[in-house]
């Protein structure tokens, strides 16, 4: 009987995700757009247009020729059974980031912060990719991070899976003490606005933080889980809940303004204009919402695929991508479809960077989409290992 | 309806809304939510967990028989159905305790991925739940569930006390299980009670600290826990002692002369994986010991061990 568990076991363990993966963003930076490996690395891109980029920079180099691929049933396998020895230890720090990396000015040289789903912190310098001057090799601020880290010139503001906000200095790379503990997940980007921190978590909350003081100036409950970045538009916090509504808040006292309740989990980032709420449930149904009231304009016909990534509104049409690979084109007045097209085997979870006249989409497995709505192109930028 | 699909939605989505519900009525303790998974499994499964334990009663009367059998007849095909006789008399299926045991193996493997899901103890886990729930506020506001259970990240592994307790847990239940058998000394059947009670407890203490969630461990480790308690309760603990526990070189000054015989055999029969196995390799007086002590000891821990002291008595 144990024996037959044990297989089952093994068996079961290796037809899904034991290990994180990372849904990291890609950035645009000084004519380069610097990307996440699944192998643990991080690239700098030379982009010319339209034409595929070339990598300029790949740090660590040395695993840089060690190119991943998408694993089938056996190398799984084979994965798991090395991981009962190892403890499912990944290969590298950086292997699982969520984290959009973040691109700053700090002195005279640009840097690239990344934070990896372990709460490793490297800081680069954005033109070579070598480590910036100053810095440790790697810092660990003490928890999971899924957070993109808000900086305020000095600080980076990092969210973790204790529940607390650490600080980091930019230049040097010190951590510092918690600044608030909210006892659950922080997974949103915390927002650094005006002076204020606002942070959103996992235990149904939104709170705006003086950064300074410690001292807190409002805190919302908003009736469920936060996992989504929210938006800001016009002094509206909106918030996706994974109570399958969107919250709108006033970003100065946190009052609601406005909920509109979905078909299922926000957790894609709204598209907030000035008069219209784009919003997408893990159902892939698009709501535009009135920014004023959230009364509902329009709602797609549901694509039945998770939505992660945040609707892009670009030459006409609201572009949204699911996880099945799906890009589609919406209609932004109406929510009619205009065009969809299907990508084998990507999966995109990643929120979407607008480069010049189209969208570049990060799929799962480490490649990039260039979607151009004008000429309904969806083409294959860049694939890890090439 | 491909298979996958009908395991996902006739076993895997309602466990993962049935733990959560669970998870939610118990103030939000997932951990506390297992346990009463625990026991609730364990009360639908009771009805053939009982046949379990009557049918592993039932082999221990019939033990002595089936060694006689075994000692008597060399041809294998006759031996087989001499043995088969001995079954069908005494009414006894020796395959009846697979039923509980085949039963478990789809809610094992189903709270696998339940656990994985509910847990979301990575993004992607957690996005993939939003399609798996049903739409009942009561359920999709209970997420995220809170992981924290006493000392434990139920989400995580490498909770060494755990795989400790579920160690001991299985150890204890094989040397019970292993003191049944009517395996010879030194016989393949024997060597293989002693292997296995040493292996698979070291397997699954192993597994469930460095790969498996400990909401799994806490599952399983309550789960034979309950097992155990109902087999002492239901069989007896066979030839067990817990004077066997106790090093042979302490036992002297832990216990009386009389008791440090009495254990000290109850570690050979741990040793050799069979107290009723020596029993049966000595002779007919013993085989019939332990018929009665298989007879009375059925209902209580008490009669059970001494029928192992009587077995024992002719060799001491």
């Amino acid at each position: 009987m144990g024996a037959a568990v044990a297989i089952a076991l093994v068996g079961t363990a290796c037809t899904g995700n034991t290990n994180p993966i990372g849904w990291a963003a890609p950035v645009a930076a000084n004519g380069m757009v610097i990307v996440t490996n699944q192998n643990g690395t991080i690239s700098g891109l030379k982009t010319a247009g339209a034409d595929a980029p070339t990598v300029a920079w790949t740090y660590p180099e040395q695993a840089a020729a060690s190119s991943g691929g998408s694993e089938d049933f056996v190398s799984r396998f084979f994965n798991f059974v090395g991981g009962l020895f190892s403890g499912n230890k990944k290969a590298s720090n950086f292997s699982a980031v969520y984290a959009t990396p973040r691109v700053e000015t700090v002195g005279n040289q640009q840097r690239v912060f990344l934070a990896s789903y372990t709460g490793d912190v490297i800081s680069l310098d954005a033109a070579t990719g070598k480590p910036a001057t100053g810095w440790p090799a790697t810092v660990n601020v003490g928890g999971r991070v899924a957070a993109t880290p808000a900086f305020d010139g000095k600080l980076l503001y990092l969210g973790t899976n204790h529940g607390d906000i650490r600080t980091l200095d930019a230049a040097n790379g010190s951590v510092g003490g918690a600044i608030v503990g909210t006892g659950a997940r922080v997974w949103a980007e915390p927002l650094l606005l005006n002076g204020t921190l606002y942070i959103s978590s996992l235990d149904h909350t939104v709170r705006a933080i003086d950064p300074n003081s410690k001292a807190e100036r409002w805190k919302t409950d908003v009736g469920g889980a936060v996992a989504g970045n929210p938006a800001v538009m016009s002094g509206l916090l909106i918030v996706p809940t994974l109570n399958s509504a969107v919250v709108a808040l006033d970003i100065a006292s946190g009052e609601q303004r406005w909920k509109m309740t979905g078909d299922n989990w926000f957790w894609a980032q709204p598209l907030a204009t000035n008069d219209v709420v784009y919003v997408a449930t893990a159902s892939g149904t698009v709501y535009a919402l009135d920014r004023a009231t959230g009364s509902e304009k329009w709602h797609s016909v549901p694509l039945t695929a998770e939505v992660r990534t945040a609707p892009v509104l670009l030459g006409g049409s609201l572009l949204i991508a699911t996880r099945t690979g799906v890009v589609v084109a919406l209609d932004p007045a109406t929510g009619a479809e205009q065009w969809r097209k299907a990508i084998d085997k990507a999966a995109f979870l990643a929120d979407p960077l607008v480069l010049d006249s189209g969208v570049v989409y990060a799929a799962e497995d480490g490649s990039l989409y260039r979607v151009t709505p004008q000429d309904q192109g969806v083409n294959l930028l860049y694939k890890r290992g090439k | 309806m491909p298979i996958g699909l009908i395991w996902q939605t006739f076993l895997e989505t309602p466990l993962i809304n049935f733990m959560i519900l669970l998870a939610r009525a118990s103030f939000g303790s997932y951990g506390l939510a297992i346990l009463l998974f625990t026991v609730i499994t364990r009360l639908v499964t009771f009805p053939l967990m009982l046949r379990t334990l009557r049918s592993m009663k039932q082999m221990q009367v019939i033990s002595p028989l089936l060694a006689e059998v075994n000692k008597r007849y060399s041809d294998p095909r006759r031996r087989s159905e001499e043995t088969m006789k001995i079954y069908k008399e005494n009414g006894v299926n020796p395959l009846g305790c697979l039923g509980p045991q085949l039963i478990q193996m789809p809610i094992f493997i189903a709270l696998y991925a339940t656990i994985r899901l509910t847990m979301g103890n990575t993004p992607e886990g957690l996005l993939a739940l939003s399609s798996r729930l049903y739409d009942f506020p009561y359920i999709r506001e209970a997420i995220p569930l809170s992981s924290n259970f006493l000392f434990m990240d139920l989400s995580e592994n490498g909770t060494v006390p755990l795989g400790v307790a579920v160690f001991a847990a299985m150890w204890l239940q094989q040397r019970i299980s292993s003191s049944r058998t009517a395996a010879t000394p030194g016989s393949q059947q024997a060597q293989m009670n002693s292997t296995m009670q040493w292996m698979m407890p070291i397997f699954f203490g192993y597994f469930f600290v460095v790969s498996l969630p400990a909401a799994l461990g806490l599952y399983w480790g309550v789960g034979t826990v309950i097992s155990l308690v109902l087999q002492w309760a239901f069989v007896g603990p066979g030839d067990f002692t817990w004077g066997s526990l106790i090093p042979a070189q302490l036992r002297p000054a832990a216990f009386g002369a009389g008791v440090s015989n009495a254990s000290s055999s109850a570690a050979r029969g741990g040793q050799t994986s069979s107290g009723d196995s020596d029993a049966s390799a000595s002779g007919g007086s013993q085989r019939e010991d332990g018929r009665r002590g298989g007879g009375s000891g059925a209902g209580t821990a008490g009669p059970g061990a001494r029928s192992g002291r009587r077995r024992r008595n002719p060799r001491g």
